[in-house]
């Protein structure tokens, strides 16, 4: 009545194999194992020298291995919320934004934050009461670059200071007779992301799409659909490519052409050109103002630890370390940040003066910039705050619609504001 | 004793394909079943993604019903499929016919050349020919402008950059069904040309009427098969113009993208999808049945 050898085989090597795919299937916490080495997941396409040669220094002086994961940008959100989902989040990670989703499986960095010795800028980083969910690792801005050899040799200047700034109307002009001198293609290219627009929007004078009292987003003003208009019709492949907004096409690689005068982007460019732009010579420039001085204040990757169980003290650990301001002072000179703590002498290490300007440069534009450059940031953390989440991707899906003709500025900003309301029913 | 000898064979017969197929059945129901319950299920809330899941009933399908950027997608992709299909199809066949001809020279090398694109992961195939049909720096409009002529809008026109993406998927897709017509059309028995041949057809009509008929089962798969891979279709589109200009090329997979993950809309991109699944299930049944007639 016994089950035959043969069954009994059979059984065994059903359950071998059962076992084995399950244990495919389950989600391997990251949480167990070895406390001795963690996850740090982040993503960028040139700045990561900094973290590896942290990591090096972690490992040697606390005998922890740090496990760096550089992540494609475009997915990266997803990636975490199915990482979450799954039980497999990093044990430590660099951020574009918090998410809802994992925000409550997040240590309190408070201890980091508050740290006199640190010196981080305490208006920057994403709190929940007492409780610190992220540091950014550095702050960013919007901003602009010329390629200075075509406008040397057209003959056109340019401002240096961001006082005394031109107007949008004053540079599209410049920048025509610099194309029109020089034979280039295009007078500029202009980064395809909703913060990005929100610079133009802002300079140009508009309010943008700012969260109201109610939590709900507000339909913008007029001065934003104007501005929008504007934007679009300068998409006619000759002030701007139309392939870029439309089509995806890369105005980073547009720009390192050489046949760009001028290119909108953000400040993490400098370290990217200070290497590999070699044919032409670069600058950063004022932003233009009509009228107003603003651009996209937002904050680098949110540095946050996972609660990942007998690896949560070693993350925070890590964490700390990169804080530490000795350490974050190589981290931001190596990368080129803009650093997120105050009271440091950063000499970075480009060996051209362009680049080193631009930081000059970009920190004086935060001084003057006008307050609602820091809006978009401060909109996401009181959605988070709020266990709310917005992806607002849909803009630039809204915009390329508008710059192919599709639809109209009114229409576009009718179709982001439903857009991003639906999302916080 | 005779008993006790049946049943052991008995049970190494039932248990052996059980084990076998184990692994591909709970796989199955892990990744495929599961998930597109769980889909179905999404499909009537208005799940954001993020929380609850409150129920709507069949309102996002009421909704998809009045959705123009949902009929433009759809109409976007059954345009898409009606080019690249047939065009696949005629370009496999031609080739594969060419390759088994006992005229043709070099085709070991040929053979491998035609199916070095099978081999490129579609983003890097995608990556390729945008460089290629760039709009501002591309290699053809360098070309063109070179030669005195003005650059032409391969991503910025709507139509030229689905034509583009067609001209893609059938480079990359040819490789496959040819080889499967090749292996058909190697199974055509030699005495039924030397038959023809007898009796005095010409190439098209032995074409016609002797190899066609004989690899149907064949062509029937590469139809389907394609059919149901062009409507399904996302990554060309992504890699050579983001669905673009604007939202033009955007096909129905990546409208179903786009809703859930950009606009955080999951319940009513689980509807979407399964409008879209009701629609391919009809398309491989239709299929189905016009074979079987042509076969009786």
């Amino acid at each position: 009545m016994g089950i035959s050898a043969s069954a009994r085989k059979g059984w065994l090597a059903a359950s071998v194999v059962g076992a084995l795919v399950l244990g495919a299937c389950s989600s391997g916490s990251s949480g167990d194992g070895d406390p001795k080495s963690i996850t740090f997941w982040f993503s960028t396409s040139a700045q990561d020298q900094g973290y590896t040669d942290l990591a090096k220094e972690f490992e040697a002086k606390e005998g922890i291995k740090v496990e760096i994961v550089n992540v494609p940008y475009d997915g990266y959100q997803d990636k975490l919320s199915q990482a979450a989902q799954a039980n497999a989040l990093p044990d430590t990670a660099s951020v574009p934004s918090l998410d809802p989703l994992w925000v409550n499986q997040l240590q309190d960095l408070s201890s980091i934050a508050n740290a006199e010795a640190n010196k981080i800028n305490k208006n920057l980083v994403t709190a929940d009461g007492d409780k610190v969910l992220s540091i950014p690792s550095d702050v960013t801005a919007a901003g602009l670059y010329i390629n200075k050899s075509l406008f040397e040799k057209a003959g056109v200047s340019y401002p240096t200071d961001p006082a005394q700034t031109w107007t949008w109307t004053d540079f599209l002009a410049a920048a025509t007779k610099v194309r029109e001198a020089t034979n280039a293609k295009y007078d500029l290219v202009y980064d395809n992301s909703a913060a990005r627009i929100r610079g133009w929007i802002y300079t140009h004078g508009g309010t943008g799409f700012q969260l109201g009292a109610d939590g709900k987003f507000a339909t913008p003003d007029a001065a934003t659909v104007t501005a929008l208009t504007e934007f679009a019709k300068i998409n006619d492949d000759k002030v701007m490519p139309k392939s870029v907004w439309t089509s995806g096409q890369d105005p980073n690689a547009l720009f390192k052409s050489g046949q760009v005068v001028a290119y909108y982007s953000g400040v993490w460019q400098v370290a990217d050109f200070a290497d590999s732009i070699t044919d032409f010579e670069w600058a950063s420039v004022p932003s233009p103002a009509q009228p107003t001085h603003a651009t996209d204040i937002n904050l680098g990757g949110k540095m946050v630890a996972f609660n990942n169980g007998d690896k949560a003290e070693a993350a925070k650990k890590w964490i700390d370390f990169v804080f530490q301001p000795a350490n974050y002072t190589k981290l931001a000179q190596t990368n080129g940040y803009l650093p997120i703590e105050t009271g440091l002498t950063l000499t970075y290490p480009f060996e051209k003066k362009a680049a080193q300007d631009a930081f000059a440069l970009y920190i004086k534009e935060m001084e003057l910039a006008d307050p609602i450059s820091s809006s978009g940031q401060a909109n996401q953390t009181k959605l988070l705050l709020a266990k709310q989440k917005v992806e607002d991707a849909l803009i630039k899906t809204e915009l390329a619609k508008l710059v192919n003709g599709e639809q109209d500025a009114q229409k576009t900003v009718d179709a982001i504001v439903t857009g991003l309301n639906d999302q916080i029913k | 004793m005779v008993f006790s000898a049946s049943r052991r064979r008995h049970n190494s017969y039932t248990l052996a394909p059980l084990i076998l197929i184990s692994v591909n059945v709970l796989l199955f129901l892990t990744f495929f079943v599961w998930p597109a319950i769980i889909g179905l299920a999404y499909s009537f809330t208005s799940y954001t993604g993020v929380g609850d899941a409150p129920w709507v009933g069949l309102e996002n399908y009421q909704e998809l019903i009045g959705d123009a950027d949902f009929y433009a997608a759809l109409w976007r992709t059954l345009i898409y499929t009606a080019c690249v299909v047939p065009l696949m199809f005629v370009m496999s066949l031609g080739i594969a016919y060419l390759l088994v001809s006992p005229y043709a020279k070099g085709k070991p090398v040929a053979r491998v050349i035609f199916f070095l694109p099978w081999l490129i992961s579609p983003i890097i195939a995608g990556v390729i020919w945008r460089w290629l049909f760039g709009e501002n720096f591309g290699l053809v409009n360098f070309v063109i402008t070179e030669l005195g002529g003005d650059p032409v809008s391969w991503q910025s026109n709507g139509d030229l950059s689905l034509m583009i993406v067609v001209i893609v998927a059938t480079w990359a897709g040819t490789a496959f069904n040819m080889l499967l017509f090749i292996a058909a059309l190697k199974n055509v028995p030699v005495s039924y040309y030397e038959a023809a041949d007898l009796d005095g057809a010409n190439a098209w009509q032995k074409f016609r009427k002797i190899t066609l008929p004989a690899i149907a089962p064949t062509s029937f798969i590469v139809m389907l098969l394609s059919t149901l891979h062009a409507m399904k279709e996302y990554t060309y589109f992504v890699a050579v113009n983001d669905g673009g200009p604007g939202t033009e090329n955007n096909l129905i997979v990546q409208y179903i993208y786009e809703t859930g993950f950009k606009r955080a809309q999951i319940g009513y991109a689980s509807a979407a999808s399964f409008v879209l699944l009701l629609i391919l299930v009809i398309v491989a049944v239709l299929q189905l049945i016009a074979s079987r007639r042509k076969g009786s």
